[in-house]
């Protein structure tokens, strides 16, 4: 027996590995999710996917903004967006907005929708204050994902004035070279967030372990918001043409009139109560008109809706409560209505 | 002055306890976890390999579960991003 055991072609084990790895990766062609969100450590596979799978015969309506669009700390079927998809079956949402979203994420998101060949029937982009204030981490920097997705439509200037992050070393280059081969490697990070829902094992556990002992509610108490919080990420100095956001901004505006795309552009509910002694200035209205000067064309239309929910359904400075979504949705529901026609 | 903890440190035979009360130390008779690994290997994994004809597609499978679940339960490290709402 032992001797049949070492005369056995135990080499067949590798071409029955490879084998089901493959039947693995062919599984994975059916793997067609289209949340109503992007999740939350998507990668470019995933956003390429999310776009390649949007439901087309209805007409699409797409959602560029930061995490007030995304929903943060809230349910993905409680977001404006999913209330809009609610209210307008006949057309699909689209929301490509996520947390850590800023305006040049939004152009270069919009770069990457109208590459892909999708022509959304209407657009509405959201404008968020404080995302023109340069301690902002995104000010100017892509997300890592849309950076990679989108790294052959990235100009000279664009490298010039974002900060890239992607990282070029030996690891890298590896880790490339299999997910062109590998798609179950490429979507390594969506599948781990599909499993465990968070980055990876080690976090469930730790969540799990917080939950437990009670630290995570203790932590959930500690960021409480307060008004000292959250002055840092609001700058009252003007913002003029010098700024990366203002810059992005503008083209957002050009690239959405060549395209003739019908678009809604709002700037962001603010919650003035919690940020009454430091936005409630003249420079902050003088700033809210700037944005809504910005030169555009008939397409677009701007409106502000920076004092439209009532403090009370606000999370923090920026973020909705389930209320504050639903306001937003019915503000934002007549332009989706007149696009899906 | 920093505040010094009132509560009694671990000791290493509450540790052994806890670990020997553990189901894998039942079973492997060992609370040294490389010998365990390598009991279970030896009682679990490699009688469901030894076998002259379907060995080594079994081994192929042990092989697939071995790559993937490497992948899946590996930390993230591809694509975390500094959130700036907090």
């Amino acid at each position: 027996m032992t001797s049949d055991i070492a005369r056995a072609r135990w080499w067949l084990a590798y071409p029955v590995a490879i084998c089901l790895l493959a039947l693995l990766d062919f599984a994975l062609d059916f793997w067609h999710p289209f949340p109503a969100r992007l999740p939350e450590q998507f990668s470019p596979a995933y956003l390429s996917l999310y776009l390649r799978d949007v439901p087309r015969g209805k007409p699409v309506v797409a959602f560029l903004g930061d995490s007030v669009l995304w929903g943060y700390k809230i349910n993905q079927t409680d977001s404006a967006v999913a209330d809009l998809q609610r209210d307008v079956p006949g057309a699909q949402m689209l929301n490509l907005s996520y947390e850590g979203g800023s305006i040049p994420n939004s152009e270069v998101m919009l770069r990457t929708l109208l590459h892909s060949g999708l022509r959304p029937a209407g657009i509405v982009l959201q404008i968020n204050m404080k995302e023109f204030n340069q301690v902002d981490s995104a000010y100017r920097t892509l997300h890592p994902s849309l950076e990679r997705a989108a790294t052959d439509l990235l100009t000279p200037d664009d490298r010039r004035v974002l900060q890239m992050h992607a990282p070029t070393d030996l690891n890298a280059k590896l880790n490339r070279f299999v997910e062109r081969i590998w798609q179950f490697y490429r979507f390594r990070s969506d599948l781990r967030e599909k499993i465990f829902g968070t980055d990876d094992m080690a976090d469930a556990l730790v969540n799990a372990a917080k939950r437990i002992t009670g630290t995570a509610a203790a932590e959930e108490l500690a960021h409480r918001p307060t008004t000292e919080k959250f002055l840092s990420p609001y700058d009252l100095a003007p913002i003029d043409r010098q700024n990366v956001g203002m810059e992005y901004y503008q083209q957002l505006m050009r690239e959405l009139c060549a395209a003739k795309v019908p678009t809604l552009v709002f700037l962001t509910p603010t919650n003035h109560r919690l940020l009454h002694d430091y936005i409630d200035v003249p420079e902050y209205d003088e700033n809210l008109r700037r944005l809504m000067a910005v030169p555009h064309c008939g397409a677009i239309r701007i409106v502000n809706l920076d004092r439209l929910i009532p403090s009370r359904m606000f999370l923090d400075n920026d973020h909705l409560d389930r209320d504050g979504q639903r306001i937003l949705a019915a503000r934002l529901l007549p332009h989706v209505r007149s696009v899906a026609q | 002055m920093s505040k010094r903890s009132t509560d009694p440190a671990p000791t290493l035979e509450h540790s052994h306890q806890l670990w020997a009360d553990a189901k894998t130390i039942i079973t492997t008779g060992t609370d040294d976890p490389v010998a365990a690994s390598w009991y279970l290997t030896k009682s679990r994994i490699w009688p469901f390999i030894a076998d002259p004809r379907l060995g080594p597609a079994k081994l192929g499978i042990v092989l697939f579960l071995v790559i993937v679940l490497s992948v899946l339960l590996s930390p993230a490290a591809e694509s975390h991003f500094i959130y700036t709402d907090f």
